[in-house]
C-alpha cells in the first residue's frame, strides 16, 4: 500500500486542485450550525472545511438525492414521450468522510446496486465517485458505537483513500485504484511520511483496534435477542416518547425509504421517505400493517438488525450515532437494543 | 443504454377495455400494446406490473391473463387516485408499465397435480391468469376446479370467459355469491359441513369458505390456490385445515403497499419478506413463518 504525507497548510491547495476536475465536496458548517457535505467552489470555500468532528448530516444525499426526477414526459403529435433524467455523470469526490459513513456506502452499494434489480440512478452517481477519508482518532462523537457493528475509526471499506491526522499533517493511504489515480494528480502536494509519522498513524490504528474511548456499544448477544423478541410489549414501552418524526431516518447514513409521486410538471420525483411516518405502509383499503408507533419503531431496529443482516449479511447500522445525536426525545439505540427483552 | 433502467415505464396503448363489473367499484380489464414493437414482456402467470396514467401515478397489478394467450392484460378495481384516472381512459390512449415483478405461481412444480383455484373480489385477476395458464397445459395437469365468489352475481367478472371454460368441460366451477338470489342454492354458513351440497348446483348464496367446506375438496395430490381479500383467505385456509389439507398445499397472494417495486424503497416488506420480490405468490407454510408484520 502507497503512502504520503499531506502538510494541514498544503490542504486548501490540494482541494482546489482537485475541484479544478471534479466535483468535491467537503464538510462546512451550515446557517442552522449543523455541519454537512457541500459541493465545494459552488456552495463551499476550502477554506471553511470542519475535518474535525462528525458531520451532523451524512453524504449520502451525493448519492442518493432527496429529490430525484426519475423522467419527465412530453405529448408529441398527441402521444406520450417518456424522457429519463439524464444519469449525473460529473466526476465527483467526497473528501473528509468519516470512516463509518464511508462504510455506510458500502452497504448503501449493497441496496441500490447489490441484488437483482440495478438502480441506474444511484449507479451512475456511485462510479463516479470517489471517497476520501479521515480516520478517527478515538470516538469522534460520544455517541459513537462503530465498532460494535463491525466498524472502526480507522476503517477502510467503502473509501478510496484513508488520511490519518498525525498533527500538522496528514498520513495519507491508498485503498483502491481509483484512489491511487486521485492521488497521481496531487504528486506534486505529497511528502513521505517520516518515521515518527508512521508511529503517530500506528498508534491511531492500535487505539481503533483496541475500540479505544467508545463509551457505548451493543453486544452481539443483545442483537441476537432481537430473535425472539418481536411479539414482546418491550417495543410498546420503548416507543412511548418516539414523535414518529422521522429525524433518525432522515440523518442515517443507510436509511434509504423512498416515496415516487408524479408532480406538476409532467415528471415522476422519487423523494425521501421514513418508515416511521404513519401512511408509509397504509393500504387503499385503510389497512395499515404498521399503524402503530411502536409497530414503525420495532420495524427499524429489526431492519437495521436483523433483516438486512438475514438477507444481506450486513446490518444496516453503521454506529455513526446520529440518530441517538439528533433523536428530540432522547431515544438511544444503543440503549434500545441492549435492554431488548 | 446497456442496463435497465427499471423506474423507466414503457408506454403502452390501451387496445380493447371490458367493463366486467359495475358499480362503485367496477372492475375493468384493459388490454395493452407496447408502442415499441422492441419491448416484448416476458411473464409468467401470478407476476405484476406497475401501471402509470402519466401525470398521477403508477399503481402496482397482477397480470390477469396468462402468458400462453398472447396479450397482456390487467384487471383494475376502481378505488383511488390511480385507479379511478386508469377508468377514464378509453381505447387507444397511452398508459405506461414497468415490470414484470414477484416470483409468479410454480407452475412447473404442479404439474400432475389437481388444482383448486378459489378466488373472491378482484382475487379472482391473478387466479385467472394461472387457471388459464393451467387450462392451456391441461394434458400437465389433472383435475381442475374453480371456486369463485363475489357480493352478488353481479359482481363477478370474466363472466363469459369462465362460462365457456365450464361449457368446454375444461374444469368444474362453483360460483358463490354473499346475498340471495333466486336461482342460486343456499349454503349455511354457521354449518358448512352441513349443508346439503348437491354436486350438480353451480350457484350457490354463502362464503367462499362455506362452499370450499360443502364441497369437501380432497387434498390427496391437490393443491389450493387462493386469492382474494384477507378474512375470505384466512376462513378458506380453516375450512381446507378441517379437510386435512397441508400448509404446504396451498399458495396465496400477498399485498402491501408498493411503490418501487424491486425491493429498494422499503415498503412492502412483512419482518425480512419484500412482498414486491419475494412474492406476492407463497404457501400457506411460508405465510405462517413470517413475524406478526402485517
Ligand atoms: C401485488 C399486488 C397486486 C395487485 N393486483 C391488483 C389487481 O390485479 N387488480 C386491482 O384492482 N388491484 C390490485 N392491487 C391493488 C392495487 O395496487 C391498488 O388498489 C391500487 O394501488 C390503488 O391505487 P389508487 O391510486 O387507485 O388508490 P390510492 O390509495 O388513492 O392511491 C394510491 C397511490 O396514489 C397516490 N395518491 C393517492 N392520493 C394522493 C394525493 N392526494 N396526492 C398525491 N398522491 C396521491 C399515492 O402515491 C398512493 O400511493 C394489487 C396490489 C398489489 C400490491
Ligand atoms: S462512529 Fe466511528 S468512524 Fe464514525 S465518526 Fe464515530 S468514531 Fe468515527
Ligand atoms: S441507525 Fe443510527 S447509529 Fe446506525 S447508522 Fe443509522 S443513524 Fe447511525
Ligand atoms: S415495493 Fe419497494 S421494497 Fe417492495
Amino acid at each position: 500500500m502507497s503512502k504520503y504525507i499531506l502538510k494541514k497548510e498544503k490542504v486548501v491547495d490540494a482541494l482546489n486542485a482537485l475541484g479544478n476536475a471534479n466535483a468535491v465536496y467537503i464538510p462546512v458548517k451550515n446557517k442552522r450550525g449543523l455541519v454537512e457535505y457541500k459541493e465545494l467552489g459552488r456552495d463551499a470555500a476550502a477554506a471553511d472545511a470542519k475535518f474535525d468532528c462528525r458531520p451532523d448530516v451524512p453524504p449520502k444525499a451525493i448519492l442518493f438525492p432527496q429529490t430525484q426526477v426519475l423522467f419527465t414526459f412530453k405529448k408529441v403529435d398527441g402521444k406520450i414521450e417518456v424522457v429519463p433524467t439524464e444519469p449525473d455523470d460529473r466526476e465527483k469526490i467526497i473528501f473528509g468522510v468519516r470512516p463509518c459513513d464511508a462504510i455506510a456506502i458500502a452497504v448503501m452499494d449493497k441496496v441500490f446496486i447489490g441484488g437483482k434489480f440495478v438502480d441506474t440512478y444511484y449507479k451512475a452517481r456511485r462510479e463516479r465517485t470517489a471517497v476520501i477519508s479521515i480516520a478517527c482518532d478515538g470516538p469522534a462523537d460520544s455517541t459513537c458505537f462503530c465498532p460494535s457493528t463491525g466498524g472502526s475509526p480507522a476503517a477502510t471499506e467503502g473509501s478510496d483513500v484513508l488520511l490519518y491526522d498525525v498533527g500538522d499533517s496528514y498520513y495519507v493511504e491508498v485503498v483502491s485504484d481509483k484512489g491511487r489515480k486521485i492521488l497521481e494528480s496531487l504528486s506534486a502536494s505529497l511528502e513521505t511520511p517520516s518515521p515518527e509519522q508512521e508511529k503517530r498513524k500506528d498508534e491511531i490504528v492500535r487505539k481503533a483496534e483496541a475500540a479505544e474511548g467508545f463509551t457505548r456499544s451493543i453486544t452481539a448477544e443483545s442483537i441476537s435477542k432481537l430473535d425472539s423478541s418481536f411479539d414482546s410489549k418491550y417495543w410498546d414501552d420503548v416507543s412511548r416518547r418516539c414523535l414518529s418524526c422521522g429525524a433518525c431516518t432522515y440523518y442515517c447514513p443507510t436509511c434509504h425509504c423512498f416515496d415516487i409521486n408524479d408532480e406538476p410538471g409532467r415528471k415522476r420525483v422519487r423523494t425521501w421517505d421514513s418508515c416511521q411516518f404513519s401512511n408509509f405502509t397504509m393500504h387503499t383499503s385503510s389497512h395499515n400493517p404498521r399503524t402503530a408507533k411502536a409497530q414503525r419503531l420495532r420495524n427499524r431496529y429489526y431492519h437495521k438488525f436483523k433483516y438486512s443482516k438475514d438477507n444481506t449479511g450486513r446490518y444496516l447500522c453503521v454506529g455513526c450515532g446520529r440518530c441517538i445525536a439528533l433523536c428530540p426525545a432522547g431515544l438511544d439505540i444503543t440503549k434500545v437494543i441492549s435492554e431488548v427483552k | 443504454m446497456s442496463e435497465e433502467n427499471h423506474y423507466i415505464p414503457h408506454v403502452a396503448e390501451i387496445t380493447s377495455i371490458t367493463q366486467e363489473t359495475t358499480g362503485e367499484r367496477a372492475v375493468k380489464t384493459f388490454k395493452v400494446d407496447f408502442k415499441d414493437a422492441n419491448v416484448q414482456l416476458k411473464f409468467k402467470p401470478g407476476q405484476t406490473c406497475m401501471v402509470s396514467v402519466f401525470g398521477k401515478g403508477e399503481s402496482m397489478f397482477a397480470i390477469s391473463q396468462s402468458p400462453t394467450r398472447g396479450s397482456l392484460e390487467f384487471s383494475v378495481q376502481r378505488v383511488g387516485r390511480v385507479t379511478e384516472m386508469l377508468h377514464e381512459l378509453e381505447v387507444g390512449d397511452e398508459v405506461g408499465i414497468r415490470g414484470p415483478y414477484g416470483n409468479g405461481f410454480p407452475v412447473e412444480q404442479w404439474k400432475g397435480k389437481n388444482i383448486y383455484f378459489i378466488a373472491g373480489g378482484i382475487g379472482m385477476a391473478p387466479v385467472r391468469a394461472v387457471m388459464n395458464y393451467i387450462v392451456d397445459n391441461k394434458e400437465d395437469y389433472g383435475e381442475l376446479y374453480l371456486i369463485y365468489g363475489a357480493r352478488t352475481s353481479r359482481d363477478l367478472s370474466f363472466k363469459a370467459e369462465i362460462d365457456a371454460l365450464e361449457q368446454g368441460g375444461a374444469i368444474d366451477v362453483r360460483r358463490t355469491i354473499d346475498v340471495e338470489e333466486p336461482g342460486w342454492v343456499p349454503l349455511d354458513n354457521k354449518n358448512p359441513e352441513q349443508s346439503k351440497f348437491d354436486p350438480s348446483s353451480r350457484k350457490f348464496t354463502g362464503f367462499v369458505a362455506t362452499t370450499v367446506s360443502a364441497m369437501k375438496c380432497t387434498p390427496e395430490n391437490a393443491l389450493a390456490v387462493i386469492c382474494g381479500p384477507p378474512i375470505m383467505i384466512k376462513t378458506c385456509i380453516a375450512s381446507l385445515a378441517k379437510l386435512g389439507w397441508k400448509d404446504e398445499q396451498i399458495y396465496t397472494t400477498l399485498e402491501n403497499k408498493m411503490k418501487c417495486g424491486i425491493g429498494k424503497c422499503g415498503r412492502c416488506n412483512i419482518g425480512g419478506v419484500y412482498v414486491c420480490v419475494d412474492g406476492p405468490v407463497f404457501t400457506y407454510a411460508q405465510v405462517k413463518k413470517m413475524l406478526n408484520d402485517q
